[in-house]
């Protein structure tokens, strides 16, 4: 019983858990899709993709029924959720915002996060930038989404 | 052979096999981040350099790497990569009692040696395997992988159920895209970008690299070194006795430089399994943990073991194709995109590659050799920079390395998506080593088993039927069986014990 607690108690293990399964539900729902028979070419791409499942659906499941763990902590969670925030609004917009912009906003929350002085920080990100900008698009020739006013 | 060794060096490759072994030394020396880091990090420029100078500095961060762990684990007894992670327990008392530069010496030195002797055995061994490796077709290829596979899932971290959900997870994203045999698109979802498929490079720097800069966020901690006052000729001195009593311990020093090679050459196990099994045997066998005398033997020892680890890793990788740890396969990553198949035909197919690679190898020892020896006053100094002032910066340079490979934006939100899921992946114990090695040989494994139904007219007991691959399923059969009774023993002493 108290095995059955632990196992069903809301845990970030568990819950990774969850997601394993969900993810394998898609996967095995998609698989189904392609064509497994045999043909001219031999079977066809749903075979391989079926193997996987079966076997992933084993593991997971005996996984599944195991103790968890670890507890789920908030606080870690939310930093991480905060972390995701920050630099996904900002790529989703980097066709507006132009990689410059986007890569000196991380790199300043960053340092900003970890506590490093102000000055220190701004001085830190203007050089990385340029830094940036010397080896990676004056010498290798990348070519990074420009700011919208810029193009 | 010989002249092939050297063949492709030139300045500009030397000078990046330096840069490498010194990147790679810096890396490792700074706790937090780890040589697979490092080599991930280095990773993107592949696509700017000729395959022997990538490749070249790719090795010397690998070398470089390996000894450059132990110099946190003996100055704040925090290991710098998992290859030095019992080097700090003799090396760090050493140091507390003012004989860092001594304890320095023999990581440095034992470690150079240590990777000398892997080469050699490197050199002697992969050509016999390989000429073994020309009988392998489809079907045995993909035995091969399958074995490869379960071996690194098993053995690479606690609980091996978690490591082949972990393998499923690596090959149900290396089914996205075309696929091999009939070009049929696969879990696109309509849509251009997932038709080439997922590629494994920005998914390697996310899983490496991204959990690191998450855990310094959470966590906020910054390591300091402490200060050495020694000036450099005192310095000089004590890595001279530390080269005295090396000589004193040959025994001990090729004893360990010869299983960290073996346990190498095992796919999925790794240096720090070396470094432990290599310590272990020398402190029976030396039958003391206290005296001095043992101090310098359990310093030596781990070290070797795991410098000469880094030859022996190579042997499956560049033989079968197989990476022996994680670093061998983002050099495995390396070797693809400049077009050339580590496996059974890679001496014969891509000779000048192949021994172009030990002469780099041969090259970083070399440079190891100098740069341990004058180096150590020096890496004192430089390793004193606070983590917090790198993490910014390395995750620009994650962001730009998978921004780079197909100028995309597409791989830096995998390159992040993938980093989270590691992320909760080393959190809930989730080993990321075999999903990494399933996305790299999940399209190889694929094609082959699919090519051998083709061969066999669709009858899948071909695999059973060819002598090399039907021992590799043997061998494959007895390793679950051994998992499966131990799995049932753990059941039954559980049950007693409730």
């Amino acid at each position: 019983m108290g095995l059955v607690k632990s196992m069903f108690k809301i845990t970030e293990e568990l819950l990774f858990k969850i997601l394993i399964l969900t993810a394998f539900g898609i996967y095995f729902y998609l698989s189904l899709q392609f064509p497994s028979i045999p043909m001219q070419e031999g079977y066809g791409a749903g075979l391989f993709p079926l193997i996987i499942s079966v076997s992933f659906f084993l593991f997971a499941i005996k996984d599944f029924f195991t103790k968890n763990k670890e507890e789920f902590n908030k606080n870690e969670n939310l930093v991480l959720v905060g972390f995701l925030i920050i630099i996904f609004i900002p790529m989703f917009f980097i066709n507006l915002l132009g990689m410059y912009l986007v890569l000196a906003l991380f790199l300043f929350y960053l340092n900003y996060v970890l506590k490093i002085p102000i000055v220190k920080n701004i001085i830190i990100t203007l050089s990385t930038i340029i830094t940036v900008h010397l080896v990676f698009v004056k010498i290798f020739k990348l070519s990074f989404p420009e700011i919208w006013f810029v193009e | 052979m010989i002249d092939l060794l050297f063949s492709n060096l030139n300045i500009l490759t030397i000078s990046l096999i330096f840069f490498g072994v010194a990147f790679g030394i810096l890396v490792s020396a700074i706790p937090g981040l780890t040589t697979t880091i490092g080599v991930v990090l280095l990773l993107p420029f592949s696509f700017y350099l000729d395959s022997a100078s990538s490749l070249g500095m790719l090795m010397g961060v690998f070398v470089g790497g390996m000894a450059g762990g132990a110099i946190p684990a003996i100055l704040i007894n925090i290991p710098g990569n998992p290859a030095s992670i019992v080097t700090n327990v003799n090396g760090y008392p050493l140091a507390q009692s003012g004989k860092g530069d001594f304890a320095l010496g023999l990581a440095m030195i034992s470690s150079t040696i240590g990777a000398l002797i892997g080469l050699i055995i490197l050199f002697l061994i992969s050509p016999e395997l390989s000429d073994f490796a020309l009988k392998f077709g489809a079907v045995e290829q993909c035995a091969l992988v399958l074995l490869g596979l379960s071996l690194v899932s098993a053995l690479s971290e606690k609980s091996v159920m978690k490591g082949y959900i972990s393998m499923c997870f690596g090959l149900m994203i290396a089914t996205i895209g075309l696929d091999p045999i009939t070009a049929t698109p696969r879990y696109n979802f309509n849509t251009v970008a997932l038709q080439q498929g997922i590629s494994f490079i920005p998914v390697m720097i996310g899983m490496f690299a991204l959990p690191t800069i998450i855990e310094s966020l959470i966590i906020s901690k910054d390591f300091k070194f402490p200060t050495l006052d020694k000036n450099f000729k005192q310095c000089l001195v004590g890595v001279y006795d530390a080269f005295k009593e090396i000589i004193q311990s040959k025994f001990n020093l090729i004893r360990s430089s010869v299983i960290g090679s073996i346990i190498g050459a095992i796919p999925g196990t790794g240096s720090a399994i070396a470094a432990t099994l290599s310590y272990q045997l020398t402190k029976k066998i030396e039958k003391s943990d206290n005296n001095e005398r043992f101090s310098s033997q359990g310093i030596i020892s781990p070290e070797a073991a795991n410098s000469s680890m880094s030859g022996g890793a190579l042997i499956p990788m560049l033989t079968l194709g197989i990476p022996g740890d994680p670093v061998t396969a983002v050099m495995l990553g390396a070797l693809t995109i400049h077009g050339l198949e580590p496996g059974p035909l890679m001496i014969s197919s891509f000779p000048e590659a192949y021994y172009g690679l030990l002469g780099s190898f041969a090259v970083s020892v070399l440079f190891l050799i100098i740069l341990t020896l004058i180096g150590i006053p020096f890496f004192l100094k430089a390793i004193r920079v606070k983590t917090k002032y790198l993490m910014p910066i390395i995750f620009v340079l994650c962001i730009i390395g998978s921004f780079a490979l197909r100028n995309s934006m597409l791989d830096v939100w995998i390159m992040i998506i993938f980093g989270v899921i590691a992320f909760y992946m080393n959190r809930n114990g989730y080993p990321i080593l075999p999903m990494i090695l399933a996305l790299i040989l999940g399209k190889i494994l694929e094609e082959q088993f699919r090519m051998s139904l083709i061969i066999s007219l669709g009858d899948p007991f071909i695999f059973f039927k060819k002598p090399i691959s039907l021992t590799l399923l043997i061998i494959l059969g007895c390793f679950l069986s051994y998992i499966f009774v131990k799995f049932v023993k753990n059941i039954i002493t559980q049950n007693k014990n409730v």
